[in-house]
């Protein structure tokens, strides 16, 4: 089914569901998680550099759990690929699928900014 | 309900607390599973929601550690997590959750699971207060049997209809024992001699 959306970037409903449609606390949500991300994120590429996989995967768990609370379904599904590389100990394919959710997260943020204005 | 939330994700822990403040609930909030633990050691709590992948002390470790607690007023853990499989939720429920719910959590469930919780607490309180009170008047009831009502004078004994047995009679219903009607030493000297004696004076007059 043809959708504005194909990437899931931002699911409006799940975030609604979250906050309840509270949209004082949708709008708080919004600005929480970009900050948590934006601090989270480099934490994540380092651990990922290191490689201290654990790490990785933990931080990854944390932003995957984040992102699907605020209904990002695309950034969610690459930080669990993330999450899932670090508790195997597997380095293959982790610079991809690294790549893959910086550009998800930057899509959610991006969306996120825009629905607060 | 006073309700310590357990997260080391802020946007998971915010969302919670916004929903368990609009419930009229005291909520709290802690990042990790040590923290938690220790928030609980000293003070109390009636919910613990807590998210189960956590650096240090995780979810399930709370969970048994709570359950492994002697004493201390029950507590409903609930685990709020992004695991979904069966097995999951059985290792959660049998390191002694409550109930387990799967993130991200619709509001309204949540609400309504958390009404759930509120029964369960309420009537853990109150079969809490009921065990106190029969314990204390069990307390009662066996200070009351070690105390025997025993007439001062005549030594009868005031049985459960009030009426007065002799002692004999008392120990024979109540202790299943009967009396030999044996005769003490010092009862000898002072009751029986002095019959004897006044027997044979009586017999050497006549």
């Amino acid at each position: 089914m043809p959708t504005g959306d194909p990437l899931n970037v931002l699911n409006l409903e799940q975030l609604e569901a979250s906050a309840g449609s509270d949209r004082a606390l949708m709008l708080e949500l919004v600005e929480l998680y970009l900050a948590d991300g934006a601090a989270k994120l480099p934490t994540l590429l380092e651990a990922a550099a290191e490689p201290a996989l654990d790490r990785m995967g933990l931080v990854a768990h944390g932003l995957k759990g984040a992102s699907a609370a605020m209904g990002c379904e695309e950034a969610a599904g690459a930080f669990r690929v993330l999450e899932a590389l670090g508790r195997a100990g597997e380095t293959a394919g982790l610079d991809d699928a690294l790549a893959t959710a910086q550009a998800a997260w930057r899509r959610a943020s991006e969306r996120l900014r825009q629905f607060a204005a | 309900m006073r309700i310590l939330i357990v997260d080391d994700d802020p946007v998971s822990c915010r969302i919670l607390e916004e929903a368990m403040q609009a419930m009229q609930h005291d909520v709290h909030v802690v990042q990790d599973g040590a923290a938690a633990w220790a928030r609980l050691a000293s003070e109390s709590f009636d919910v613990l929601m807590t998210d189960w992948e956590m650096p240090g002390v995780n979810g399930l470790e709370l969970c048994r550690r709570v359950r492994a607690r002697v004493g201390g007023a029950f507590l409903y853990v609930m685990l709020v997590t992004d695991r979904s499989i069966p097995e999951d939720v059985v290792a959660g429920i049998m390191a002694g959750a409550n109930d387990f719910m799967s993130k991200p959590c619709d509001r309204g469930e949540l609400c309504a699971r958390m009404h759930a919780a509120e029964r369960v607490v309420t009537l853990e309180r109150s079969l809490a207060e009921r065990v106190r009170e029969l314990e204390t008047a069990l307390h009662e009831v066996e200070t009351l049997r070690r105390l025997l009502p025993i007439c001062m004078y005549c030594k009868s004994i005031r049985n459960d209809q009030e009426a007065w047995d002799d002692i004999e009679e008392y120990l024979h219903h109540h202790a299943n024992a009967d009396c030999t009607h044996s005769i003490c030493p010092p009862c000898y000297e002072e009751r029986v001699q002095p019959m004897l004696d006044e027997m044979h004076r009586e017999k050497k007059a006549s």
